[in-house]
């Protein structure tokens, strides 16, 4: 009012205000930025940590897993290794057993079992097998049975059934 | 707007008479927190000073006023009464005040004071008054400044007259000379003039304490000027003037004041003006 003249537009701020005030929003634009771009970074490895976190956990339950197996597995290869000697053991006795069969005495057949042994034969005499072949078997097992038939031609089938521990 | 809190605009407000008069005040949410006053004697030195002031502060606003004859006042807002009055529009320009009445000034005046100082606000030195007017009913106000007095008369609220008076080389010449000199040089003119102001007002002689040559031939212009307005004023066929305002650059004595009741018998008001405070308080209102 009352003017010839209308006022200049005035900036609010000087040249040399202008270029710092730019300057500070620059620098702070790049401090935000870098700030943020820290903090994604610190996110992420944050992620990280609990995937890896959970890895472990999944890998102990594994290991827990795998430990469990492995002493199956001993257990197994303890239980193979002790059936190995045993199969070993049986398979020595038996040879010797067959070993010691007297030659007048002839086997029919032979029934393994765990702690039992039945020998199916025939012999000339009772005193043949009682001489020979019993007291090696009474040797070996606790309690020795016999059983005797005698057959047309005078000689004799056998039935020996021989416990190694408790007789049945 | 929030930016306004923290801007602390400078208002710079000048004047060209015998030298440059300038007024600087700078604002804080509309308290003077700044405040200087200077005089320049070249024009070099004002626009150093103004193009100093700006660069330390964007918002420095730049204010003058037309010291000068080329200028008027208008009653009205319409190109017709340009016209009427003989007022050539293509070399003025002009601005409507609450489109009621108008000032004017030349397009040369426009064109020398913008191309110097470049300002941002040049205001007719009417709105001055028109500013400060409080009683705008059959009264007359007159703005005394060192080189012209300047007249406006109001009714109904509208200033309908205005005239310049310019105040003698002679004059100026006679203040820059030294006070030996001027006691050499006091003339008949001066004690003439003296002598019919005692002649008029017997009563007063006392009161008037001796007033020195200088200040006697300014009150004598003043009540000279305000004569010859109101004498141009009721030819035209103006109402009764009730009031007189004189608005008060040069510090005239008060005595003045009975001076004109008893010469021209109008109450008659003596106020200090100052013309820098006045451009700087229209351009805080304008900003």
């Amino acid at each position: 009012m009352y003017s010839f003249t209308k006022p200049k537009k005035k900036p609010i701020f000087k040249e040399d205000t202008k270029l710092w005030l730019i300057f500070i929003g620059v620098s702070l634009i790049l401090y935000i930025g870098f700030a943020m771009f820290l903090e994604i970074k610190v996110l992420l490895y944050k992620k990280d940590i609990n995937k890896f976190n959970n890895q472990i956990a999944n890998l102990n339950k594994e290991l827990i897993t795998i430990s469990k197996e492995k002493e199956f597995i001993f257990t197994q290869k303890a239980l193979y290794e002790n059936i190995m000697v045993k199969n070993e053991l049986m398979k020595n006795s038996i040879k010797n057993l067959l070993d010691l069969i007297p030659d007048p005495i002839t086997l029919n057949s032979i029934y393994f079992d765990k702690n039992r042994l039945i020998i199916y034969g025939i012999t000339p005499t009772k005193e043949i097998y009682n001489m020979l072949m019993l007291p090696p078997l009474e040797s070996i097992f606790t309690q020795t049975k016999t059983y005797f038939y005698q057959m047309p031609n005078g000689w004799y089938k056998f039935k020996s059934e021989n416990y190694l521990k408790d007789s049945q | 707007m929030l930016l306004k809190i923290f801007i602390k605009p400078n208002f710079i407000s000048f004047y060209k008479e015998d030298k440059f008069y300038l007024l600087n005040e700078q604002y804080k949410n509309d308290k003077l927190i700044f405040e200087e006053k200077k005089e320049f004697n070249t024009k070099k030195e004002l626009i150093n000073y103004i193009k100093e002031i700006s660069s330390s502060n964007p918002q420095t606003y730049v204010s003058t006023v037309i010291l000068s004859q080329n200028q008027g006042v208008v009653p009205s807002c319409d190109k017709k009464e340009y016209k009427k009055l003989g007022i050539e529009l293509e070399n003025i320009k002009y601005i409507c005040i609450k489109n009621r009445y108008s000032f004017y000034t030349t397009i040369y005046e426009l064109m020398e004071l913008t191309k110097s100082f470049e300002p941002d606000f040049l205001y007719p030195i009417f709105a001055l008054i028109d500013i400060k007017a409080t009683s705008k009913h059959n009264t007359l106000y007159i703005l005394t400044t060192k080189s012209f007095n300047f007249i406006l008369i109001y009714k109904d609220s509208i200033p309908v007259y205005s005239d310049i008076f310019e105040i003698e080389e002679k004059t100026t010449e006679f203040k820059e000379e030294d006070e030996d000199e001027i006691e050499d040089i006091s003339d008949i003119d001066i004690i003439e003039d003296f002598d019919d102001i005692l002649d008029e007002d017997i009563e007063n002689i006392e009161e008037i304490n001796e007033p020195s040559v200088e200040e006697t031939k300014e009150e004598y212009r003043i009540i000279e000027d305000i004569k010859n307005a109101l004498k141009e004023y009721y030819e035209e066929g103006g109402d009764f003037i009730e009031k007189i305002v004189i608005l008060d650059t040069l510090n005239i004595p008060q005595e003045i004041k009975t001076l004109i009741e008893d010469e021209i018998f109008i109450t008659t008001t003596v106020q200090e003006f100052d013309i820098l405070k006045t451009i700087n308080q229209i351009s805080r209102e304008n900003v």
